[in-house]
């Protein structure tokens, strides 16, 4: 290669190389799609309410079902009709219970994505020598075609460093 | 004497490698330039006169004051949702890539980016500063 030819390739590419803007954009409106972990978390939640759900249903559903005969059997069945609605509230209650220390999982989890996230963002920065990373929603008007777009980067950093987040229902409260 | 004809052939090779890598590789060169915009968002979404002009009719009009009220409240709104789109209209006349609230812009260190907020306000009272209210009877 010519030596002229050889510089001129060498600045090109290197200059391709490192050429990014001083701004970077992210859009995590599909986090939940996109991120594998959080894709993951939402699968997980489903399948443990559908499990709540098929736990405590058909006890519900029996005692309810008691509980309509009894009523019509009328006064008589006064104490039988106390019992078992005290047995529907337990289960209500233990149902609640089991929600809430879903819900409660399911916002640790998502904090442990946030922290990966704030933690990509900061590579994102370093390797691209940007001054901000800016969501999408900090801005009042996005180029669609604009370089500072960096949502792809981020997705492909955050799934390599979180593929999967533990959803930990025995977990205390972060 | 072939030597010296050799080495003056290679001097201007020699200058373009060392000012194209050089150019290649200094940290300024290996930013990309955005064309940045700056609005005073808050201003746009809240302080506008044409916001106090809107709501002054509710004094002018004779009208069921609560239908007046809604009428006022859902001008408003129009203005707010008009409003991204009159951003996007300057912003692409210029050609910018982004358009920031004054107060990202500076912290993103674009504390000089040009500030649109008259040309967009001039756009949303151009829309609406003559638009008469649409009470519901």
């Amino acid at each position: 290669m010519k030596p002229l030819v050889l510089a001129t390739w060498l600045a090109v590419s290197a200059g391709a190389a490192v050429a990014s803007p001083p701004i970077l954009v992210v859009d995590l409106s599909e986090a939940y799609s996109r991120s594998t972990a959080l894709a993951g978390l939402l699968a997980d939640v489903d399948r443990q309410l559908q499990a709540l759900s098929a736990r405590h249903r058909p006890g519900l559903d029996r005692l309810r079902s008691e509980l309509g005969k009894l009523k019509q059997q009328g006064a008589g069945t006064r104490d039988p009709q106390l019992a078992i609605a005290k047995q529907i509230s337990d289960i209500e209650t233990a149902a609640e219970l089991e929600q809430d220390q879903l819900s409660i999982a399911n916002q640790n989890a998502i904090a442990i994505v946030n922290a990966a996230i704030a933690a990509v963002k900061s590579t994102l920065k370093e390797e691209t020598q940007a001054r901000i990373v800016l969501d999408v929603q900090e801005t009042q008007y996005l180029r669609p075609t604009c370089a500072c777009i960096a949502t792809e980067r981020l997705y492909e950093l955050l799934n390599a460093t979180l593929p999967r987040v533990e959803l930990r229902l025995d977990a205390a409260p972060q | 004497m072939t030597g010296l004809i050799g080495k003056r052939k290679q001097a201007p090779c020699r200058a373009a490698l060392a000012l194209l890598l050089s150019c290649a590789l200094s940290p300024a060169a290996a930013k990309e330039t955005l064309l940045v915009l700056s609005v005073d968002a808050e201003y746009l979404e809240s302080g506008m006169p044409l916001y106090g002009q809107i709501g002054a009719q509710l004094a002018l009009i004779k009208g069921e004051r609560d239908a007046v009220a809604l009428a006022i409240e859902l001008r408003r709104s129009e203005v707010l949702t008009a409003l991204p789109e009159a951003i996007a209209k300057v912003a692409q006349a210029a050609n910018a890539d982004l358009v920031l609230d004054r107060s990202v812009a500076e912290r993103a260190g674009e504390p000089a980016a040009r500030d649109i907020t008259p040309e967009v306000e001039r756009i949303l009272v151009a829309q609406f500063g003559q638009r008469a209210l649409e009470i519901e009877q």
